[in-house]
């Protein structure tokens, strides 16, 4: 798995690169303009790396449609891998290309901020408690991507060709979308529960969400890896 | 002599086609088979499913004795008929990425393959010809030390020159301990390497024989035999 995670990282790092590149340059074009723009520097600062979010994203969705429609398929289906290996090393590829790019994004807001916002929320937050933002992040790049994958895998399985196979898989992420949406708030409704994550802040979890979310990607991961050492034909 | 692919009743069918149906046929250790016929005859499906890249909807495959999977993975080296090595590789990241993943890889191997072929390890993959990737590919598939190896038209789309320096590699880096299905349209220029054929029509193996006892008991070339199978 180490070295699919490899190889995967090195095929997107130009990717990766150009992104972060981007990121840079555009805000050290704003840090000469944050006199003169005022609050519109950091703000278009946030707008530029969730930009460069969406785009890291879009390119991890890729990691999967690269493999599942193109002849790199034959490179990695033939390969001695379980379909649990392909799958985790997607996620965890995915991870770390969007963290690098968020982490970049953020030190430029940091320092085109000069640390402003930085130093606010450290007063606010404790430590354990930025360390639930941060497994929040990683839970929520994980989770989403395992659905997107989830139906990626099931649209080129029923629907064979590349176009209807990928229209297809956007259909089915729709209409499980509302399904899961629906069956979330189900949960949440029978187990009405609710965790207080801030000590200071209402934010709280509710109970049976957290419990469906967990129990929806772990059916997801091992379905979709099923499929993808089973079901996929090339 | 034991059987490393057993094929029982083969059948791969699409929506509204039967690419396999009910194919059935063996390979023995050591021998190199050629799997012939037309274009659309089931080949590359045949071979795809040995690969474990495609899947039966009936029938039965096994290879060293497994379903196609993780296993039999490990012990197949195919070649298929596409360009599938990442564009941004250079010859050495494709050798690494083989070593990495395939522990009967053998670099040294690799490394002679390479000069044989006249292939610099430090050319990027992208800026190869097609006969230069075929020759790449197959370095990579021969580099293994595989229980059987697949190749899915090993000479398509090279010149008669590149074909004799892959025809040379296949034999010279062919081993008794193996076995060797080949597919192909150019039956004259392969047809002396082949132990056994196989000649496959609309997904059903029409005939299967020693080459040898094929050729003395038509009194024919497999190459004139092919032709007037498929006529």
């Amino acid at each position: 798995m180490f070295h699919l995670i490899k190889y995967e990282l090195r095929g997107k790092l130009l990717t990766i690169l150009g992104i972060c590149l981007t990121v840079i340059i555009g805000n050290l074009f704003l840090m000469t303009k944050v006199d003169s723009w005022q609050i519109g520097a950091p703000v278009l600062s946030g707008f530029l790396g969730g930009g460069a979010l969406v785009v890291i994203c879009i390119a991890s969705l890729t990691l999967m449609s690269d493999y599942l429609y193109d002849d790199q398929g034959y490179l990695l289906f033939t390969l001695p891998q379980s379909g649990v290996s392909i799958m985790a090393s997607r996620l965890i590829t995915a991870v770390i290309q969007i963290s690098i790019v968020m982490i970049v994004s953020m030190s430029m807001f940091c320092l085109l901020d000069q640390g402003r916002l930085l130093n606010a929320i450290l007063q606010q937050v404790e430590i354990h408690e930025l360390l639930y933002f941060i497994l929040m992040h990683l839970w929520t790049i994980v989770s989403t991507l395992t659905f997107m994958y989830f139906c990626m895998v099931v649209g080129r399985i029923a629907l064979k060709g590349k176009k209807v196979g990928k229209v297809g898989s956007f259909i089915i992420f729709f209409l499980l979308s509302i399904a899961r949406t629906g069956l979330s708030v189900a949960s949440a409704n029978l187990f009405p529960q609710m965790v207080q994550i801030h000590s200071v802040t209402t934010m709280t979890m509710n109970v049976g969400s957290m419990i469906f979310d967990i129990v929806t990607f772990g059916i997801l991961f091992m379905a979709t890896s099923y499929l993808l050492e089973h079901k996929v034909d090339l | 002599m034991y059987n490393v692919l057993e094929a029982e009743n083969l059948s791969k069918s699409y929506l509204n086609k039967r690419a396999l149906q009910g194919a059935n046929l063996t390979i023995q250790q050591g021998k190199i088979l050629g799997l012939l016929g037309p274009n659309g005859s089931g080949k590359t499906t045949f071979l795809k499913i040995a690969a474990g890249i495609l899947h039966p909807s009936s029938g039965k495959l096994l290879i060293d004795g497994q379903k196609p999977g993780v296993y039999t993975k490990s012990i197949v080296s195919y070649l298929p008929d596409t360009e599938y090595l990442f564009k941004w590789m250079k010859i050495k990241d494709a050798v690494q990425y083989f070593k990495d993943f395939y522990s009967d890889f053998d670099e040294k191997k690799s490394f002679a393959l390479l000069e044989f072929m006249k292939l610099d390890a430090n050319s990027s993959v992208k800026s190869l010809s097609k006969g230069m990737k075929e020759k790449l590919k197959l370095t990579l598939v021969l580099s293994r030390k595989a229980k059987l190896y697949i190749l899915d038209e090993p000479l398509g789309g090279v010149d008669p020159t590149a074909r004799e320096k892959i025809l040379d590699a296949i034999i010279n880096n062919f081993s008794e301990n193996s076995s060797m299905i080949i597919t192909t349209h150019l039956v004259n220029d392969i047809e002396r390497i082949f132990d056994e054929v196989a000649f496959i029509s609309d997904g059903e193996i029409v005939l299967q024989g020693n080459a040898e006892e094929l050729r003395s008991n038509k009194n024919k070339s497999i190459d004139e035999l092919y032709r007037e199978v498929f006529q």
